[in-house]
This record gives structure tokens, sequence and C-alpha cells, in this order.
């Protein structure tokens, strides 16, 4: 292989959307057989970035300003896709969004199809990738049953197997929990130091990276380049231009706030949880007779025992006006459990609100109590406009509000969430950070009591975290609002929840005590 | 056995087969073929094919009441002799069964009916012995139709199993922000699209990245080819349709 010094250059590059300038006059460089961060705050285009530099846009019609990027020393506007991918591939952050086939064999051949490999050639070239990167058993899986991590993980396989030389990856732990992420990442690390791969990763936290990374590039607003090539070595050197920037900086006890310094305000039960029994889906006669039949014909096998998510025996309560984080792996039950909280998935046992038990209270009451915000906050939106829908949420719990006061209120709950500029855009093209948090602010911006957050603060930078977290807390103490939330961050858990369970071999387990948070307190 | 099997008949030869014999059927009304097209569909399927036994009953349900809605709509309704109201209260005490006999409608209400049992017959030939994947790679293959539709059709149908769910999700969003969702409100479908668009941005993304391009040639693992026999299957069908169509004697 021709060494190379470059793996991707990106020249001068200025990008619009819709008007809106996202990359101004931005150039960098990405060495080859390394493994580069690109991190900066949520909205500094590096989600952009990564996209122009994988070559997946500027979109067919359209152009950059200015500029040009160049992969390997090849102008990427003279590649057509299926050279392209021997150079530069990209994995997304959203692990059902990849697949064209249903089954990772199939999506395999689709891929070397692309870059016209021989027929013959195909069969052999997977089988050695698949055993290269150990996923021989999910070759033939439906794609749709594996879980985020062997999506992810079967995603990276198809990369492979087109043997591209860089790998793009936009945030691609969203929603996988910390082992899932650590195999990932040593499997990253093998394959720069195995294959000289070059690895550019896009992501919030440097967590899960800071073992293996090689340089840290820093973005600031518009993609303006803040820090290029930090290392390992130099990285504490860089924390306050991190923390000026907002963004998570290892170890940095950036969370001003603690739960110590607030107190429950009164010992009220409001959620309680006994002898609950959550099963995987909800099992119909015929579906469970199939999965009997596989389990005798050996495939995908699923037990009695594998279909139960929670079996939580002891109680467990909610006290009003606390902070609670459920920590766990992902796919063990914690989402389940909040859809069955809001009477969406059957289980046995008692769930109470506020001393009655769900089951007797009528679904419209229960969420005019209870509100959610989902994993995915793209389920979540009702309006095609972003002050639109803050608006919706407090208009229906103030129905006297007059209109100016109303567009106040929300324009003020925008601009605490850095929204403002965007007020007049669909949420649907926001960025991932933003959304999220649109999602949250809008359904705080609701009268619910208790409000269930499934990851609220993934993909989010620290300024937004702590935002996020401070007005939760603020609500909590002005309105007595009650929250659940689930996370993979236990940092995150431990300095701002009250309480902290972990959903540990099926059962939920009160580790506010052990927790990191308090060790490092005291 | 595995080699007598019709899914390995090349799918693009089997479309236009089945198309051509609907064509046929259309302009004739010989209920001994068109029985004898039925039979044909069904035989093809037990004996020669993987088609489960459970799915061709499941689709044949509907089929039948269909030809047996169009049977006593013949009964009636049909061009000469046909029965007023008036004669059906006169012969009302006579059993059905008989009133039908009795009636020169008979023959044209079998006709309708048949008729529906050989077009669902073939339908079901058609759908339960034909793999998609199969049939859209040889649609490339020998009908020329472009990668960039076929693969986006693949994906599309990889993605159904999703729509379902994302419906449920939207619904759920409302409900849960106090928005009341009735049975037939379309907010929830709605959004539901807004959803599936940005879905597809992002495969056709993904798709992109890993290669994939509309004009550039490629390979193909699967690559269908039309041979001999597809033909002569093909032929053999249609010539004994024509066959039936002339000689049959009612």
């Amino acid at each position: 292989m021709k060494v190379c010094e470059a793996a991707i250059t990106v020249e001068d590059v200025t990008f619009r959307y819709q008007k809106r300038v996202i990359l101004d006059h931005v150039s960098l460089t990405i060495p080859e057989g390394k493994i580069s961060l690109i991190m900066g705050a949520s909205g500094s285009g590096k989600s952009t970035l990564s996209h122009i530099a994988s070559g997946l846009l500027p979109e067919e019609d359209e152009s950059l300003e200015s500029g040009e990027v160049y992969v390997f020393n090849q102008n990427i506007r003279n590649l057509t896709n299926n050279r392209r991918a021997e150079y530069v591939t990209m994995m997304f952050q959203n692990p059902d969004l990849q697949f064209c086939m249903d089954t990772l064999r199939k999506e395999m051949r689709f891929c070397l199809e692309n870059i016209s490999v021989p027929k013959d050639e195909m069969d052999s070239r997977i089988e050695r990738i698949a055993e290269e990167l150990s996923v021989e058993s999910l070759l033939d899986r439906k794609l749709f049953t594996l879980s985020g991590g062997e999506k992810q993980k079967a995603a990276l396989c198809c990369l492979r197997v087109i043997k591209s030389r860089c790998i793009i990856l936009d945030e691609p732990f969203a929603n996988l929990d910390s082992i899932s992420a650590m195999n990932l990442i040593s499997l990253l690390k093998d394959l720069r130091d195995d294959f000289g791969m070059t690895i550019v990763a896009v992501d919030h936290q440097i967590d899960y990276w800071k073992d293996v990374f090689d340089s840290i590039i820093l973005l600031g607003s518009n993609g303006k380049i803040l820090s290029d090539g930090i290392t390992r070595d130099t990285l504490s050197s860089h924390s306050s231009l991190f923390i000026k920037e907002g963004v998570f900086f290892p170890d940095y006890e950036s969370f001003k706030q603690n739960r110590f310094a607030s107190s429950i305000s009164n010992d009220k039960e409001i959620v309680t949880l006994e002898n609950l029994v959550i099963r995987r889906g909800e099992e119909s006669k015929k579906d469970r007779r199939r999965r009997l039949k596989r389990n005798k014909r050996g495939i995908f096998k699923l037990d009695e025992a594998d279909m139960i998510l929670i079996n939580q025996k002891s109680k467990i309560s909610f006290m009003k006006g606390s902070m609670t984080a459920l920590l766990g792996r992902s796919g063990c039950g914690k989402t389940t459990l909040f859809l069955s909280l809001l009477k969406q998935h059957s289980y046995d046992g008692t769930i109470e609100y506020d001393g009655t038990d769900i089951k007797k209270i009528k679904l419209k009451e229960l969420s005019n109590n209870v509100g959610i915000v989902f994993q995915n906050p793209i389920n979540q939106f009702i309006t095609q406009n972003v002050l639109e829908e803050v608006k919706v949420s407090i208009k229906l719990w103030n129905k006297t509000i007059d209109s100016d006061e109303l567009d106040e209120m929300a324009l003020d709950m925008l601009e605490d969430y850095g929204l403002r500029d965007y007020k007049r855009q669909s949420p649907y093209l926001l960025s991932q950070g933003q959304m999220r948090r649109l999602a949250v602010l809008s359904v705080l911006a609701g009268g619910q009591k208790v409000l269930l957050l499934d990851e609220p603060t993934y993909g989010q930078d620290r300024k937004s975290t702590e935002t996020i977290m401070s007005n939760l807390k603020s609500k909590m103490e002005s309105d007595g609002l009650t929250v659940i939330f689930t996370t993979h961050d236990r940092k995150l858990a431990a300095s701002w929840a009250d309480s902290i369970y972990e959903l540990n071999d099926k059962s939920f387990i009160n580790v506010t005590e052990e927790s990191e948070g308090r060790e490092s307190f005291e | 056995m595995n080699n007598l099997r019709v899914e390995r008949w090349n799918p693009s030869v089997k479309m236009f087969t089945v198309l051509l014999s609907v064509i046929l059927l259309s302009f004739q009304y010989k209920i001994m073929v068109t029985l004898g097209v039925f039979l044909f569909c069904l035989i093809m399927m037990i004996f020669f094919s993987d088609a489960r036994f459970k799915s061709i009953i499941k689709i044949l349900i509907p089929a039948t009441f269909a030809a047996l809605g169009m049977f006593v709509m013949g009964l009636y309704y049909s061009k000469n002799n046909s029965i007023t109201s008036m004669d059906v209260s006169d012969i009302s005490s006579v059993p059905y069964a008989l009133r039908a006999a009795m009636s020169t409608n008979l023959i044209s209400a079998a006709q309708l009916g048949s008729r529906i049992l050989a077009y669902a017959g073939l339908g079901i030939f058609f759908s339960l012995t034909t793999d998609e994947e199969f049939f859209i790679s040889s649609l490339m293959h020998q009908c020329h139709l472009s990668p960039k539709f076929a693969y986006g059709i693949l994906a599309a149908v990889h993605l159904v199993p999703n729509l379902g769910k994302e419906y449920k999700n939207a619904v759920f969003a409302f409900r849960t922000r106090g928005i009341r969702v009735g049975v037939f409100s379309l907010k929830p479908v709605f959004a539901m699209l807004v959803n599936s668009i940005y879905w597809s941005e992002n495969i056709a993304m993904a798709m992109q990245s890993k290669g994939f391009s509309d004009n550039e040639s490629r390979t193909y693992y699967i690559e269908p080819k039309v041979g001999v026999y597809d033909i002569l299957l093909s032929i053999a069908i249609l010539s004994l349709i024509v066959f039936a169509i002339n000689s049959a004697p009612i």
C-alpha cells in the first residue's frame, strides 16, 4: 500500500443549508492510520463536516460554496460512489437505517456487488470478514432481530468487506450501552493496529475513546477549527478550551449542582412498583407457538426465562419531587418499564400512581399526569415548526393564556435551550442534539406531575446537558415535579439524581450509596 | 425433487406467462378451461412448490367468497332469461338448489364464478411461488429495471415491518402529549409519513456510502438467466390453455 500522509484533506470548505451557513471556510487534515476524533458543541457542524468528508454531501444537485475535499490525494468530486467507497465509507448514528437488505450476508453481498467484486470471490470474502470480526452467528439472522450493538457491528462488517481505507463514524454509540460501545471500540482499535485503517469519529464524549484516540479536532461554531491535533499527552492542557466551548471533558466535575444540594420536598410516594413482572413484547399465542417451534429447531433460542425482562419482587417507590436515575444495559427493559408505566405494555403485579392502581386510571387521565420523552426524539414531534411544538404544550395546560404571552413564553424557553434561532424550522431538520433538546422542552412545557425521560442527554454537549438537567431540577423545586430518567452515563446519574437504581439480572437494585458520585463527593 | 420446484422458474418468464394466461382467459367463457386453470395452479402449488398449504387456504377463502358472490349474481341477473323478483317470489317455496338447477342461468353463473377462481389461482400461484429478491433481480436482468429502483424497492420492503410500529409510536406520542387521537385521525399518519421520508433519506445515504451508484457497472451475486426449460414450460402451459379453449365443450 502506498504510504500516504493525509487520508482526508478538507480545503477551505464553505457549506450552506437553506441559507444558513453551517461550515465557514473550514480546512483540516486527517492523518492516515490514526483514530481521530471530531468534537464540538451541539450545532457546530461536526455531523455536516463528516458527511462532506465522506462525499455524501453536497447531494448530486448541490455544490459546495467554496473549497475542495481530497481523499488519499484524489478529489472526491471526481470519484464515483463505488470508487469512493474503497477510500472512505461512513457508519451512521441510527443502527436501524443503514441496511437495504434483510440479513447481514445479503447486505455484504450488496456491498461487494457495488464495488464490482466477481461473484465467485464474494462468499469467501464474506466468510473471512465474518470470522475476522467474529460475527458468523449474525450472518443469517434477520437484521431487525439484532440488538443495537450487533447492528452497529454488522454495519462495521459491511464497511470492512468493502476494504475501505478510511471509516467515518457519526456518533456511533448513540443508544448503545457501555459494554457494546467498548466492544466496538476495541474492534476499531484492532482495525487501526492490524490493517492501518484510518478512523474518524464524531462524538460528544471522549470517555470511550480516551485510551485509543490519536488526535482530537475541536470545532467551534460554523466548523471553525479551535484546536487541531490534541493528543493523549496534551489533552490535559486543553481542558479550559473544552470547558469554555461547553464540550465534555473527561473527569471534569462539570456539574455544579448536585443531588445533595436539593432536598426531597416531601417524602410522599408518587409512583410505586411491586411484584412487577414485565415480559419481552406482548406474546400472542401464535408467537409463542412459533417461538417454541424455533427453540425445537435450535435457531434463535429464547426460553421462558429469557422472555422476562423485569422481575421485581421488592417494592420500589419514587418519591414526589425527587429525581431518580435508572441504569442498565440497553435492551434490558428500561424503556419497556416506561411503556408499562403508561399502560402501553402489559405487565403482572402492581404499579400505583399516587396511591391508585394505574389499571383503574383512564389512559387520558394518566397521560395528563405522567409525561414521557422518547429515546428517539423523532417520534415525539406533533407539529411542523419548532415554535409551534412548544406552544402546543403550553397552550394545552394554560387554556386561558393570550397569544402574545404565549409567544413570549415559548421564545424564552427556546432561548434557554439554544433553539431560538431555529424557531421557524421544522423539528425534523434539526441536528440530533437539538432534536432531543426540543423533545425534552416540549414535554417540560406541559404541566405533567411525573416525567419519564429515556436517555434525555444523549448526544448533548456539556452545556446543553447542564441546561436540561438544571431546568428539570428547578421545575422539581417550583412545581414538585417528579423525574425518572434512564441513562448510560453513571457520572450524570451520580451528579444529579436523588436516588439511583440499576437494573441487574432482571430486578432493580438501589445503588445510590455505592455510586461513584458519592465517593468523589466525600 | 428439488429440481422440479416452480420457484426455480425464471420469475420474469413466469410473470409473462401468468399475464398472458389472464388475457387468454378474459376472452373465453368455458367453464372447463377456467376450472382447469384453477386446478392446475393448485396442483402446481401443492406438489411442485414450497408454498405452505396454510397460506394457500388463507388467500383462497376470500377468493372463494368472491367467486360465490359472482355465481349468485350470475344466477339471478344474467342477460337472457333473468329471473325477475316476481318469479322468485312465485316459486319461493321451491328449495334453492332446485331453483338454481332449474334456472337456465346456471351455466353463465358458473362461468362468472369459475373465472374469479381462475384469476385468484393464477395470482396466488405467482405470489406464493416467487421469492421477492429473486423476482427483483430477475426484473433487473430480464426486464432492465434500473438497480436504483430495484434496491429501493427491496429497502422499502424490508422497512415495512417498521411502519406499523411507527404508526403506534406516533399515536402514543400524541396521546402522551395530551392530544386526542381518534381512530380515523390523520395526524399520526402524517407524522409516520414524515418519518418515513427521513428513513428513506438515511438509507439512501447509507447505500451511497457503501458504494452504491445507479450508473456504474456492478456485479451480481444472483444472476437469474432464462433457460430452455423456462421457455418450454411457458409455451407448454400457454398452448395447453389455447388448445383447451378450442376443444372444450363447455
